[in-house]
Order: C-alpha cells, then structure tokens, then sequence
C-alpha cells in the first residue's frame, strides 16, 4: 500500500487502455507494413521491397511534401491576418467572424471538395458549363483537377483551426512589452518587427509544422478530387480500395510508414518550436491586454480578406449544394432548370439514409465515450499523478498526431483481422468507433492537460490532506472542475466523428456505412442530386451541434473568463437538473443547500 | 511525549543536472498544544519540512511520528499517504474548492475523509467551526464570491472541522493585505491556544513568526539554526545569520578576546567592547565573531552624561523620517551605526555626538559561513524543486 489503493486503479487501468489503442496507432501500422499481403501471420521486407521498386516512389513523396506546404501557405495567407483582427484589431466584426469560423467546422472537407468538383470540373463543372467552355467544346475555363486547387481548398478550409491555434499566442503577448518599446521611442513599424514578430514568431511556426502535417495526411481532398498525380494517402487508399482483389494491407501499410515518416519528422520540429515558444510565455499568467489597434483605411483590406474566405468557404460550397439538391438533374442555372426546381430529393434522401444513420450515431456515440473517458484518464494520469510513466505517457500522446488518419485506419484494420477470432470486430462500426474514439484521443488529452494545468495542484492536495483518498479526489475534485472541459472536447468529438470521411470510408467492409460514405458514395456514382441533399441534412445537424457547443461552454472567445465560464456551465447544469426535476415530480420543492 | 516527532529527515532533489539538498537531518519534538513555528528564508526548507510532515512530499531519509504512529520512516520503506495520517493543513493558495460553496467545502472531508461522519453530525460539526470563525451566515455562498481574508478563513474552518491531532500551515497569511494579517495574526494564535491544537506554522514572515510562535525554528539551507522562544530568538540569536533574518540589527566584524560568566569581551574597529555571547559555540581568544546590537537598543548622549562601558564618539551623517519613528545614522571609525527612535531626537547632520551599547543587549555570534545573497540563490532553487516534486 504505497499511497495508491486499488481505487484510483480504475483510472490508471482506463489511462493504460488509452495508452495502448494510441500505440496500436502510432506502431500497428509498422507491423501491418511487414506482413505480406495482408496476412497475420506471415512477416516479410516484401511490402517494401515493392513499394521501392516503383519508380514514382520520388514523385509521389515530392508531391505530398509539395502539398503539405501549399496547404500551409493557404492556411497562413488568411489564418494569420484574422488571428491578428481578432486579437489586436478594433475590426468592426470580430464576433461576427469568430462565429464564421466555429460554422465552418460544421462544413465538412469533402463536402466543400464536392461542391467545388461540381463547379471546376473540366467536363461538366457547373461554370464550366455555364460558359460553354468544357473540355468537350474547346478547353476548360477551370480545371479543379489540379494540385494547386487541392492546396488552395484544403489550405482555406483549415483556416478556423489555424486561427483558434493562433489565438492564444497573440492573446499571450503581453502589452507591455510593446509598450515599453514604444515608450523606449521605436517607432510603430520597428516594434512590431522587432518585438512582435520575434515573440510571436516560434508559435507561428508550430502551427505551420502542424498543419503541414494535416495537409499532408488530409484525405477529404484528395479523395475527392482525387485525379492530378498520385499523393501517398492515395496510394494507401488505393491499396485498401483495389478493385480487383482483396485490399492489400500490407503494402498500404508500407507506403503509410513514408507518410509517417514525413509526418513524424515534422512533428519533432513542433516539438522544438513548441517548446522555444513556451519560453516566451509569460510567467505568471497574468497578462496585460493591449487596448485594440485602430485599423484605419486598412479595414478596406481586411473586409476584403474575410469577405473572399467567407464566399470561397462557406457561401460557394451551400449555395452550389443547394442548387445541385434543387434541380433534378446536374445542370447550371437556367430559366429551364429554375422551372424544374423540387424538393424531391430531400424526401427521396430520408430513404437512403436510415442505417448509415445509425451507424453514424453509433459511431459518435462510441468514439465520445471512448476518447472522453480514455482520455480524461490519461490527462489525470500525465497532469496530476506525479507517476514516473507520466512523462513516457505523454510523449506517446504527443507522437499521436504525427499518425496520418488513413494510416490508424490500416492499422485498426490489422488489428481487426488479428483478433477476429477472439473478437469478430472487422468490418463492423464498432471497430471504427474504436479506431476514431483513438484518433480523438490526442486531441481531447491536448484539450484537457491544458485545462488541468490551470487548476491548481493544491486543490488535489488540500483533499489528499484531509483526509479523501485518490479516487474520491479524482471523483469530487478533479472530474467535476474538468467537466467543462471534459463536455467540450465531447462535443468535439462528437462533430468531428459525424463529420470524417477517412477512418468509414478506409474501413467500410459494407457493413459500416455512415453518412459521410453515404454521401461519398452517391457522388461517385454520379447522384449529384441525392448526395447533396444529404448533405445539407448533415451541415445543419453539424451547425446546430457548432450552436451548441458554443452556447454551452463560450468558447474561448471572453478573454481570462476562466471562472465565468465554470459558473455559467455549473448554472447550466444546476439549471439542467431543476427542470428534469420539476418535469419528472412537478409538486416536489427544490432541495436547496445544506445548512438550514 | 511529543506528538510530532521527526529524526534525521532528510530531502534532496534530483535537477536536471545539480542535486537540491533540501533537508539536512532534521530532528523535532514538538508538543501537544504548541503553536510552533519553522521560519526561514524561501527556499530554506521549511515547505519541504511541512509537506513531508503531510505525506505531500517523501523525503529521502529518516522517520516522522505523529500522535505515536510512525508514518514515515526510510529504513523500513514505511510512507503512510496524507490521507491516511491525522493532520489537516492550510495552504498558502488556502485551496478552496472553486465548484463547492463554503458548506460544501468544509463538509467534503468530513464526508469522504478519514473519518467518514453521520449527515447530521457534519452539518453540526460544519456549523459550529462556521460559528467559531464568525461565518455563521456564509454557509451558502459560493466560494468564489469571498474575498481573500474570507477564503482564508474557510481554509482554517475547512482544516480545524477535521479536528486534527496537528494542524499544518503553509504560509497562510501571506496573501492578504498588511492590515489583515496583523489582525488575523493574533486571532490565529488564540484560537489554537483556546483550542488546545498542535500547529506548525511556516512563514517567512519574522513578524507573524515572533507575534504567534511558543517556539519558532529559525531554518537555513536545510538546517534548523536555532530553537527557542521568540524573544530569545530575538534577543540572544545563535548566529549572524538568525541576527541579520529577524529584524533589524547592526552587525561589525570583531575578534574575540576574553569572556567570563558576565559577559565576554571583543575587538571592534571601535575598540574594545563587552556584550553576551549568545552563540552555541565556545570562542577562544582571537577567533573571529560578530558583533551586534539592535538599533533601537543604542543610547544616544542626550543632555545628561551617560557613563560605563561601550563609549563611542562618532558624526551624525544622516537623519532620516521612516514613517514610525526615525533612523539616524553616525559614522564612527569608518563603519556606520544605525539608530532607532520612535520621537526626533535633538541632533543634526554633521553633530558629533556619543553613543553606548549597553552590555546587556549587545551579542555576540559566530559569523555566518556564506553570504546571504548566496543563501538566497541556492533557496529559490530548492523552493523551485519542492514545488515542482
């Protein structure tokens, strides 16, 4: 009995299951890259061996590394500027932008790759058309078949992300330091280069490395538009997806552990830029907030940047699904299709959609448990245990993210066909639901170690020394000051489960289809008119999922409102308990207090 | 007996590359009943000290004892956890639970503690320390609407409803505004009293440490340097370190030359002087020691003619206002003495004027073996490892 009875064993015992599906992640995809053909039980160099004999191994890599920095550079050219408005600027609507942003995560990558395949598609894209200027009828006026749109797409979409990664290091920059050089009589211009952007400049590179490594593994896009020369998520696509025989895992594997190569790699440099940005951090927490920066004539420009992300991301991709729902068959705008306008498909659609409804809620439901708990466990584990493996914990975390999404999936798929006989979870949602809840983990432990480096560690201590064993407070203590927390990264999960393609679409055996493959597949077969009317089903789900989830915790959006954001949600909930309460026993008064 | 007990403890941290020693074999036999004090500079070991004391820390060697129950002891791999030992603490932070009013707060331990009580008795036993603290009407307020005297007090309410056989208090004063420490201060220490309750107190604070201690452990770099009463702490300090860390004191360098039961004489650059030796240690001739004096306990040659031993002439180089009373300053043989008076006295600038240090309230002490700035240094590293470990 050294301090730890069996109790608080359960967390250690839920934080190691944890630990154990996110190594499955990071290293099952080795071990799936050595077997041949797939198999479980015959090991071999032979995946590799092929993999390095096609020539265009080179050209391939290049191009997802090409990819990776496109993206960044997309991402950047908006993120940076509206992480800027928002923080420092007097921009006139910095709410109205930050709930821009929050929408646009209910608006799915491939979704947005749909919309945009329909209109740039060189042979029947909506403008091309439009136009009358298809590959047909003398070149296309816009061909999205091409890297550079895939860059430019994933690169905008990922814009919300960036800036809510960015937020906190513009946030951080205490005023003073500014001021003081101001003060010290540098001019404007010379502070910001010289004070500013040093300050600012190790966390924006972190969020560069990171988000090559998303665009590198992204697949929505690539998926879609698939065409313009091989990238290597589309080779392990390929290789599960072949169309003659069984999927060959093991060479998906092979080809996953290049990616995973670049990715990690990169995420070593994260690492080391994170780390030289936490060194600027300022100690003590307590930061001085600029007054806002008048923007001047520059709101003209501003105005400009926001208006061209907000109609290339959000109004293009509705409007052009909206459309392609309305009118029965792909066509552009005319006076005849306008006459032809229905909502047929909208009601047609709620016949497709039952069991991948289903299983997409079971998949949600699956994947919030499994990261929620799992994760809460291991943030426990690394933030408050004060146990020796807590470092080894959360550099396993940490290595999480440098796992491309399609790579989990061919290795959860391994691991189904290895346990099959044990467990016959191959091929079904469930396994899915396993593999996502563990692709969320990493970003619900990231979520909650920071929310848990906030409270304070006496809290823990004032109840160990009174007296509370471990798992009471681990039970009264910790878990109810991490709920809020703990209820957004759900929340999150929750979204962010509905609304990924990769991990269904990679292990669908057809038995596991979800919305997202649903729609997927209608598209690839050419029912424009049915895949967009699912579509829209899902972004409003998905907005009202974005409302909620704001509404509830508020977001990080009220600066320093730690406490203010605890009350509402405790409000919340007493609030939520008295009206379930009076709804289930209308003439019992409401226990109030203790004391009297 | 005593009811806190600790033998040679000992506490080192490993840092990235240096080795903190944080506890240098500390022996303690504490009271029942006693308000005890562990003073120190930050970083002197007296946080370690009182976590270990908990269970919050593990030292590396020894044993502690409270209440007759061994609950450490390195030799024989025995660690009771904090929340198997009879103590209750308050923190510096008072580490009210943010999600819980005050009720909430004190009740929690009460509940799910060692002790698991009856509903009915925790509300009684809740109320009570509420009432003893006069809180009786907060019982339903949220914590985080209190201000910091009112938090601290749930702190206090929170550890006394334990009934501990030994409190503990990290620094518990010394987030709050001057006035209300001064007044807490007092309070604190006739509410243990009254209550019969084994407190170790740690502070950094001299003046909280003098006002509330029966005994106070003056503690330096691991060691404790001296044990004893307030005044004696005072009044006779071992060394130059306790001498410079409490109060105000003037300090020469000097060369021992004699001693005998009424006092010991020494070799200033103002010549020979007689004062007490209050240091542990035995001087022979011509060893180097200290020599000290308070500035309040320096008589000044008024109108009348003062006479006796320890005479000084020197010139009145400053006279300064300090709020309470005002300090002058008088050159003598190069070195500068420093004067205390609560009224003005009648001298200016440039006067020469005499000066005694009555032999009863001059020490002498065995010189410090590092400079303070160094013992600092070396403290904010180990307060730095205590906190992380």
């Amino acid at each position: 009995m050294q301090g730890r009875s069996f109790g608080i064993g359960w967390v250690y015992l839920l934080a190691g299951i944890g630990l154990f599906l996110v190594c499955i992640s990071v290293f099952g995809n080795v071990i799936t890259s050595f077997s041949e053909e797939g198999d479980v039980d015959k090991f071999s160099l032979a995946n590799y061996y092929e993999l390095f004999d096609q020539d265009t191994l080179g050209s391939v890599t290049g191009r997802t590394i090409l990819l990776g920095f496109g993206t960044v550079f997309w991402m950047f050219l908006f993120s940076f500027p509206f992480a800027w408005l928002l923080a420092r600027t007097d921009f006139r609507f910095r709410t109205g932008l930050f709930s821009l942003l929050t929408a646009k995560l209910a608006i799915p990558g491939f979704i947005t790759a749909m919309s945009y395949v329909w209109l740039f598609n060189p042979t029947s894209g909506l403008v091309n058309q439009f136009f009358g200027m298809t590959k047909f009828n003398g070149g296309a006026l816009f061909d999205v078949y091409q890297l550079g749109w895939i860059c430019f797409l994933q690169g905008i979409v990922l814009v919300p992300g960036g800036v809510f990664m960015m937020l906190p290091a513009f946030r951080n920059l205490d005023a003073s330091l500014e001021e003081a050089a101001w003060v010290s009589g540098v001019s404007k211009a010379h502070t910001i280069r010289r004070i500013v952007l040093p300050l600012l400049g190790p966390s924006m590179v972190a969020v560069s490395i990171f988000y090559f490594v998303i665009g590198v593994e992204m697949f929505d896009f690539v998926a879609i538009i698939g065409m313009p020369g091989d990238v290597l998520v589309m080779w392990i696509y390929d290789a599960i997806a072949e169309s003659d025989g069984p999927p060959n895992l093991g060479f998906a594997g092979a080809a996953g552990v290049v990616l995973f190569a670049i990715c990690g790699g990169a995420i070593v440099f994260y690492a080391r830029f994170l780390r030289q940005a936490k060194k600027y951090a300022v100690v003590g927490g307590k930061v001085r907030a600029t007054a806002p920066q008048p923007l001047g004539e520059l709101r003209w420009a501003a105005y400009g940047c926001v208006g061209f992300w907000l109609v290339a991301t959000i109004i293009v991709p509705v409007i052009t699904i909206i459309w392609v729902a309305l009118v029965p068959f792909f066509q552009p705008p005319s006076i005849a299709a306008l006459e032809s306008v229905s909502l047929s498909s909208f009601s047609d659609a709620l016949e497709w959609i039952g069991e991948p409804l289903k299983n997409t809620l079971i998949l949600m439901v699956g994947s919030v448990v499994i990261a929620a708990s799992l994760a809460t466990s291991i943030t426990w584990l690394v933030t408050r245990s004060q146990n020796g493996m807590a470092h080894w914990a959360d550099s396993i975390v940490f290595l999480a993210p440098a796992v491309p999404t399609i790579v989990t999936g061919v290795a959860f798929q391994f691991l189904g066909i290895a346990i099959f006989h044990w467990l016959p979870l191959f091929g079904t949602i469930w396994l899915v639901a396993i593999a996502m809840g563990t692709r969320m983990l990493a970003y619900c432990t990231r979520t909650m170690n920071a929310t848990s480096l906030q409270i304070q560690f006496e809290l823990d201590e004032a109840a160990y020394a009174s007296g509370v064993s471990k798992l009471d407070t681990f039970r009264r203590i910790f878990l109810p000051l991490m709920a809020p927390a703990i209820f957004y990264s759900a929340l999150m999960v929750g979204m962010l489960a509905a609304r990924d393609l990769t991990l269904p679409l990679v292990m669908n055996t057809g038995n596991s289809e979800v919305v997202a493959t649903l729609i997927f597949n209608l598209q690839t077969n050419g029912e424009q008119n049915a895949a967009a009317a699912v579509a829209l089903y899902m972004i409003v789900v998905l907005v009202l999922l974005a409302l909620f989830a704001r509404r509830i915790t508020g977001m990080q959006e009220i600066r320093g409102a730690e406490i203010v954001r605890r009350r509402s949600f405790r409000d919340w909930l007493s609030q939520l308990k008295n009206t379930a309460a009076s709804i289930a026993n209308p003439s019992r008064k409401q226990k109030h207090g203790y004391g009297e | 007996m005593a009811i806190l007990e600790t033998r040679k403890l000992e506490a080192k941290f490993q840092l990235r590359d240096s080795v903190v020693h944080a506890l240098r074999g500390i022996d303690l036999y504490i009271e029942e009943g006693e308000f005890f004090v562990l003073l120190g500079p930050s970083g002197c070991g007296k946080t370690t000290m009182l976590r270990s004391i908990a269970g919050l820390e593990r030292p590396s060697a020894g044993a502690i004892r409270i209440d007759g129950e061994l609950v450490f002891d390195s030799s024989s791999h025995l660690f009771v956890p904090p929340n198997k030992r009879p103590i209750a603490m308050v923190f510096q932070s008072y580490a009210i639970w943010p999600h819980m009013n005050v009720f909430e707060n004190i009740a929690f331990p009460l509940r799910r503690g060692r002790v698991r009580m009856a509903e009915n008795d925790v509300r009684t036993r809740v109320s009570e320390v509420l009432e003893m603290l006069g809180m009786g009407d907060m019982s339903d307020r949220p914590v985080i609407t209190l201000s910091g005297g009112q938090q601290q007090r749930v702190a206090l309410a929170r550890a006394l409803a334990l009934r501990p056989r030994v409190l503990l208090m990290d620094e518990p004063l010394s987030n709050l505004d001057l006035k209300l420490q001064i007044r807490l201060r007092a309070q604190m220490r006739d509410l243990m009293h009254e209550l019969r309750l084994t407190t170790v107190h740690v502070t950094h604070n001299q003046a909280e440490a003098l006002e509330t201690g029966d005994r106070i452990a003056v503690m330096e770099q691991g060691k404790i340097v001296q044990l004893d009463a307030p005044q004696t702490i005072y009044h006779r300090p071992a060394n130059e370190f306790v001498a410079r860390f409490l109060g105000d004191m003037n300090i020469f360098s000097s060369r021992f030359q004699s001693g005998n039961s009424d006092g010991v004489t020494v070799e200033t650059s103002f010549g020979a002087l007689v004062g007490q030796s209050t240091s542990s240690r035995t001087f022979a001739a011509g060893d180097n020691c200290m020599l000290g004096i308070r500035p309040e306990d320096v008589e000044i040659d008024g109108s009348a003619a003062i006479d006796g031993p320890n005479l000084l002439e020197g010139t009145v180089i400053s006279s300064d206002y300090v709020g309470e009373g005002f300090v002058h300053t008088v050159a003598v043989a190069g070195e500068s003495i420093r004067i205390k008076r609560h009224h003005k006295e009648a001298i200016s600038t440039g006067d020469t004027v005499r000066l005694r240090f009555p032999p009863s309230q001059t020490v002498v002490v065995t010189p410090a073996e590092h400079l303070i700035s160094e013992d600092l240094e070396g403290g904010l590293a180990g307060e730095g490892a205590s906190r992380a470990g």
